[in-house]
């Protein structure tokens, strides 16, 4: 099948309308809102982790085991286990898979706290909360920072897996575009996710930066 | 101030790090716990603040016993310096120098009063420095930073953990010169590991030597160096430091083997940065092979820089007169030095090639301690041999 | 660190879009171009599904005890138009597709009301693919693989319901799932099926083939539009609606073989007729379902059932 973008354009036109409506349906139910959950369970999470041994295991654990389900068995037992169809097993799945990245930065960021940085806390007489709050979150912070951004972006990616259960987003074109042989159609919703991913990508790099303790920026 | 009672250290059954030790260490005081590695002098340092607890014993700080005290509590009033500095790479300066201050709830402006004040005492000036951030200082300054966190509090009691041990020799010595002067006027009392016995001699009021979790004598640097108790405190203090005259005492052993150097090509502005970054005031000037061709003063790049033309370090060094090599005597050394105008003897082989620097002050300092092992050591006459030579940038500046 | 994150990201999306331009516009296979024979080996290829790659078998294996030729079967060909590309470049030599599928995809046809019967939809084929390929359709094999409204076997004992038509009264209360192709069909699609019908369904939900069922069973949704050989069907024990209407476009299963090879090898259509009309849709649905659902081997599954009807 020819693509050429006239041709991309006129399927544009077509379904302009619901190409917008998709393009925010994946950004903010299957990106920002699964993220945003993920860090709001992978930080804390991490951090715990990286006191706790127990937790260390059964939550990187867990988190790998995750990413190791293909996305279509993931929802499958998603649907078994009574998450419905729609959205809300897809939000879930791509909450699942955006636990590892986040939770593995958190936990490796707070490791990698220099020794010497911890002692001299200890020595200087912080308590464990604030040598948390004013030593090891602002010096992990880059790399959790990063572990956001990975999930943002491989979530972008995954989230066309949304299509498979009536969940919307980009992937309702590149589904149907590839079960039709439509090109033009799957390129309507890929062409999008990419750049999506790209602009995610500079955007959280940027504020990345912008956040950074300046006397840790290189 | 501090007392150990019978205080024992047991990592794991029948291994001790530190065994029934007992000492009283007065106000005021500065006791230096020397020792190989694994004799327990750190363990004993860390059992103060309560990084670590005792096994067995008791400490006393003001006859208080330090178990009913909470650790963090404690610890804010006391100073920790540590080797690897550990200054916090996202605080400024201003921050890190007043954390103890922010821990103990002192409100910002009297902070920054003291933070200032402290900043100038050692000679930064505030207004450059308390906004910059510790990777912006080489290592010597960043640890004057770490002392300067001690301080903040104004703790009665500081521990000072091998303080010294990461930086290079010269700045060591400039160091342990500014720590004696600070001590001089703020008569802390002071913990000090160390297991450098020239440091542990230059800087105690008293020295604890110990070896495997032990103490094995207890007493001042002269009657240490006088009644050593046993052959390892001989050993340990080092057998030149008796037993030989300057006759016997080689350059290369007391020479400093990395000066700072530069090749003729380098423009000026390169060598006064160099100068700076290195906190001294000259520079020697060796070509690709490594031969002396001469000596570039701090004022002579000054002048090279004033004069507008872009000199290079060939065209404003000045030829040295004086000169050494590495196997001539430290008495052979003293008489060169006489003559020598910069107050240092560069080190030159057979060949002319720079092996190493001597300064006025370790020269002095070995002789001192060579030909007058007992006497006491006058640490304002030293301080002044010392910065003769070696100046800190912030005084020149 | 941050400038290999950059990297990392941007491979991963360059990774993504690549990927689905590969998958949607070829099979991303490269065969070594050749005679009509592979060095005396049959290529047969198949689909990247159950039913497909279980017929394979049974030829390739029936071939190789008879015939003694070595078959190569290639599976995993994504669409049909792949696969006949594959045998237009002579990498391939035999396949098993759908009336249906080549009349609508290759042949570029539209399912209007007279061609919804099953033998004039297969002469078509049959014939034009002797015309324009020099490809030889064999006789169906017997069962019509077509899209299928189904519901739980419970829903409908419930609802009484029998035919396609007995859906459109209880249709505004139910959800119904299909594949999202299939709603952007025209002419076959969701919108003339509705209007076929009368449905009026609260939900019409798209989502993946392999998922309606899961979803049907759960109670998710209470139709779906499925096929009508799916081993699932037996397996998750859900009840087929006959297509009272005809709206479905036939599609039979049936063997494309390149005339040049089968003449060579004549005896090929002796070996084979014995498949030839004798599954219906349960028996084929069954031994889906032993792929699909008990996860067995379609090669293992084409063994025991060339054994058991004494093939082989």
């Amino acid at each position: 099948m020819e693509v050429t973008l006239s041709s991309l354009w006129a399927t544009y036109l077509e379904r302009s309308a619901k190409f917008w409506l998709l393009t925010r349906e994946h950004f903010l139910l299957l990106v920002v809102l699964p993220v945003t959950m993920a860090a709001a369970v992978a930080i804390p999470l991490g951090i715990l982790a990286s006191k706790q041994r127990w937790i260390q295991v059964t939550s990187l654990a867990f988190a790998n085991l995750m990413q190791t389900i293909p996305s279509l068995a993931l929802l499958a037992i998603l649907i078994a286990l009574g998450a419905g169809i729609g959205n809300k097993p897809a939000i879930i799945a791509l909450f699942l898979y955006s636990l590892l990245p986040i939770l593995r930065n958190t936990y490796t960021g707070i490791k990698n706290v220099d020794n010497a940085l911890l002692e001299a806390a200890r020595g200087m007489g912080m308590t464990a909360t604030q040598i948390l709050i004013m030593v090891e979150l602002p010096l992990a912070f880059p790399v959790i920072m990063a572990g956001i951004r990975t999930a943002a972006v491989i979530c972008v990616g995954l989230a066309t897996l949304a299509a498979f259960v009536g969940g919307g987003g980009l992937g309702d074109f590149i589904v149907t575009g590839l079960g039709m042989v439509n090109n033009n159609l799957t390129l309507l919703g890929a062409i999008p996710a990419a750049v999506m991913a790209l602009l995610l990508d500079y955007i959280l790099g940027k504020l990345e930066y912008w956040l950074t303790p300046r006397g840790l920026r290189i | 101030m501090v007392k150990f009672e019978n205080v024992s250290k047991v990592y794991s059954p029948g291994t001790y790090a530190v065994r029934s030790l007992n000492l009283e260490i007065a106000k005021g005081e500065l006791v230096v716990l020397v020792g190989p590695s694994g004799c327990g002098k750190t363990t004993t340092l860390k059992m103060v603040n309560r990084l670590i607890e005792p096994t067995m014993g008791r400490i006393f700080i003001n006859g208080q016993d330090i178990r009913y005290v909470n650790p963090a509590k404690l610890r804010r009033q006391i100073g920790y310096v540590i080797q690897q500095i550990g200054l916090f790479p996202h605080m400024t300066i201003a921050q890190n120098v007043g954390l103890v201050l922010r821990l103990l709830n002192v409100p910002k402006k009297e902070r920054d009063k003291r933070v200032d004040a402290l900043l100038e005492m050692v000679g930064f000036d505030p207004k450059i420095y308390r906004n910059r951030y510790p990777r912006e200082l080489s290592g010597g300054q960043q640890q004057r930073i770490g002392v300067l966190r001690a301080l903040a509090a104004d703790p009665e009691i500081i521990l000072m953990d091998e303080p010294f041990g990461a930086l290079d020799p010269i700045t060591r010595e400039q160091l342990q010169d500014e720590l004696k002067k600070l001590q001089n006027s703020l008569h802390k009392t002071i913990i000090f590991v160390t297991h450098d016995m020239d440091e542990a001699i230059k800087l105690a009021d008293r020295i604890v030597v110990m070896r495997e979790g032990e103490i094995v004598q207890v007493g001042t640097p002269e009657e240490l160096l006088r009644n050593p108790a046993n052959d390892f405190i001989r050993e340990f203090i080092g057998k030149k430091r008796f037993l030989r005259s300057p006759e016997e005492v080689l350059v290369a052993e007391i020479m400093v083997e990395d000066p700072v150097t530069g090749h003729p090509e380098v423009g000026a502005a390169e060598a006064f940065q160099r100068m700076q970054r290195h906190q001294v005031n000259s520079m020697l000037v060796v070509d690709e092979r490594g031969i002396l061709k001469g000596i570039l003063t701090l004022r002579g790049v000054q002048k090279g820089i004033q004069s507008g033309e872009r000199k290079k370090a060939g065209e404003l060094m000045e030829p040295v007169t004086e000169t050494v090599t590495p196997h001539e005597t430290v008495l052979a050394a003293a008489r060169y030095m006489a003559k020598s105008k910069y107050g240092l003897l560069p080190v030159v082989d057979e060949r002319g090639i720079l092996k190493g620097l001597l300064t006025n002050a370790s020269l002095i300092n070995t002789l001192v301690d060579v030909l007058w092992p007992a006497e006491e050591i006058d640490p304002k006459g030293e301080d002044k041999n010392g910065s003769n030579s070696i100046e800190l940038m912030g005084n020149l500046s | 660190m941050q400038l290999k994150c950059k990297l990392l990201n941007l491979t991963f999306v360059t990774f993504i879009l690549g990927g689905l331009l590969l998958t949607g516009c070829g099979p991303g296979l490269t065969e070594e171009k050749g005679a009509a024979l592979n060095g005396g080996k049959l290529v047969i290829a198949s689909q990247n599904y159950a039913e497909p790659q279980i017929l394979s078998e049974m030829i390739k294996q029936l071939l190789e005890a008879k015939l003694h030729i070595a078959v190569d079967h290639k599976r995993n060909f994504q669409g049909s138009t792949a696969v006949h590309q594959a045998m237009e470049a002579g990498d391939v030599q035999m396949y098993v597709s759908y009336t249906g599928t080549q009349f609508t995809g290759i042949l570029g046809m539209k399912v209007t009301e007279e061609w919804k019967d099953r033998r004039k939809v297969y002469e078509y084929v049959r014939d034009r693919f002797h015309e324009k390929y020099k490809v030889k359709v064999f006789e169906p094999f017997g069962f019509n693989n077509t899209y299928a409204l189904a519901v739980r076997r419970e829903t409908a004992e419930k609802l009484n319901l029998k035919k396609a038509s007995d859906l459109a009264p209880h249709s505004k209360n139910m959800a119904i799932a299909t594949d999202p192709t299939f709603q952007e069909r025209k002419g076959d699609g969701w919108d003339d099926l509705a209007k076929t019908y009368g449905y009026n369904f609260k939900k019409v939900v798209g989502m993946a083939y392999d998922l309606m069922y899961q979803a049907l069973k759960s109670g998710d949704v209470d139709a779906a539009v499925a096929y009508s050989t799916d081993g699932r069907i037996p397996a998750y024990d859900l009840v087929i609606l006959e297509d009272d209407r005809k709206f479905f476009p036939p599609y039979d299963a049936v063997l494309f073989m390149k005339e040049e090879v089968l003449q060579q090898n004549p005896e090929v259509e002796k070996i084979i007729a014995p498949l030839i009309g004798s599954f219906t849709e349960e028996t084929i649905a069954k031994l889906n379902s032993r792929v699909d659902v008990e996860k067995k081997e379609p090669a293992e599954v084409a063994r025991e059932y060339l054994k058991e009807k004494g093939l082989l």
